[in-house]
């Protein structure tokens, strides 16, 4: 399919046969773009890969739901989204975090970091923010995304996603003129 | 943002993170693979259902108004002056008006689930 067009694409998804080509194309556009939104929030690659096709086998499972009422991508970052924050709580539940303040020191020995040091104090940074902090924060700081989009994605009002970045940021910039010194 | 404008001054948008090589090329494939053979359609009843409520959505509201004005003007119009016939015809009149109002139900194919889903659309 040369241009992708959203309205041909769910009607292929409604028709018996056509469902696959149709996923096929879904995935082909979207993978890239969630896997980058999970990746933010979770850090490691092999979590995101794990939640990326989590999230696309949901999707296919729940076909049935999605009546096309919202964007196929606002409906797809929402499962990507919540996956995401679900694979932090149970990993917050088996009591692993960043509680000692090392993943700075792991990330500069991960083969899937080029950042330098200060970004690896970002991340540290940001890993410390409650996971909605966290959500709206890389949405918005990594991906530009629109506060009008994340409130549809998230079920939140505008104000509260507004009110939750600029707390994240405050935080975030303390933390980093704390534990950073060129 | 003060914070903001100095963390982007710093750090700017810059993405850290990078995947295996070929991650993305053959990520699809990999996907496609491992889906289950049942393959769940996307909810057609339901979409057929709702473009069927939107085109009828005005046709039912009229005729809802209707029958509830016949039924009045039929209730009115046999209703006497004599109090125990009206109350005694109320319930006759009730029923004819409940009558009208399943006939224009059936005829427009409408369930109870469907003139429930477009009450509460609205």
């Amino acid at each position: 399919m040369a241009k992708y067009d959203e309205k041909t694409i769910v009607s292929m998804l409604s028709e018996p046969g056509n469902e696959r080509r149709a996923f096929r194309i879904i995935v082909d556009r979207y993978s890239e773009p969630l896997y980058w939104k999970i990746r933010h929030l979770v850090v490691e690659h092999d979590d995101a890969n794990d939640i990326l096709q989590n999230t696309f086998l949901k999707a296919w499972q729940a076909l049935g739901a999605f009546h096309a009422k919202s964007k196929l991508s606002t409906w797809l970052y929402r499962i990507a989204i919540n996956e995401s924050l679900d694979f932090l709580r149970r990993a917050k539940n088996r009591g692993i975090s960043d509680a000692d303040g090392k993943m700075a020191a792991h990330l500069m020995a991960d083969d899937y970091f080029d950042g330098d040091r200060a970004q690896a104090i970002l991340q540290e940074a940001i890993a410390k923010l409650p996971d909605v902090q966290r959500t709206v924060f890389t949405l918005r700081y990594y991906d530009d995304m629109k506060y009008s989009e994340m409130s549809r994605i998230l079920n939140t009002t505008e104000g509260a996603l507004k009110a939750s970045y600029h707390i994240a940021v405050k935080k975030i910039s303390e933390y980093v003129l704390n534990h950073y010194t060129e | 943002m003060k914070e903001e404008e100095l963390l982007l001054g710093k750090f700017g948008r810059e993405n850290p993170f990078r995947v295996p090589d070929n991650y993305f090329d053959s990520f699809a494939q990999h996907i496609m693979d491992t889906l289950p053979s049942e393959t769940p359609c996307m909810s057609v009843e339901a979409e057929r259902q709702s473009i069927f409520l939107r085109l009828f959505k005005p046709l039912s509201v009229a005729a809802c108004a209707c029958a509830v004005l016949l039924g009045g003007i039929a209730f009115m119009y046999d209703s006497k002056d004599n109090g125990e016939e009206r109350f005694a015809s109320y319930g006759s009149q009730y029923n004819n008006a409940d009558y009208a109002v399943d006939q224009m139900a059936d005829y427009a194919m409408l369930s109870n689930e469907d003139m429930y889903s477009y009450l509460l659309d609205e």
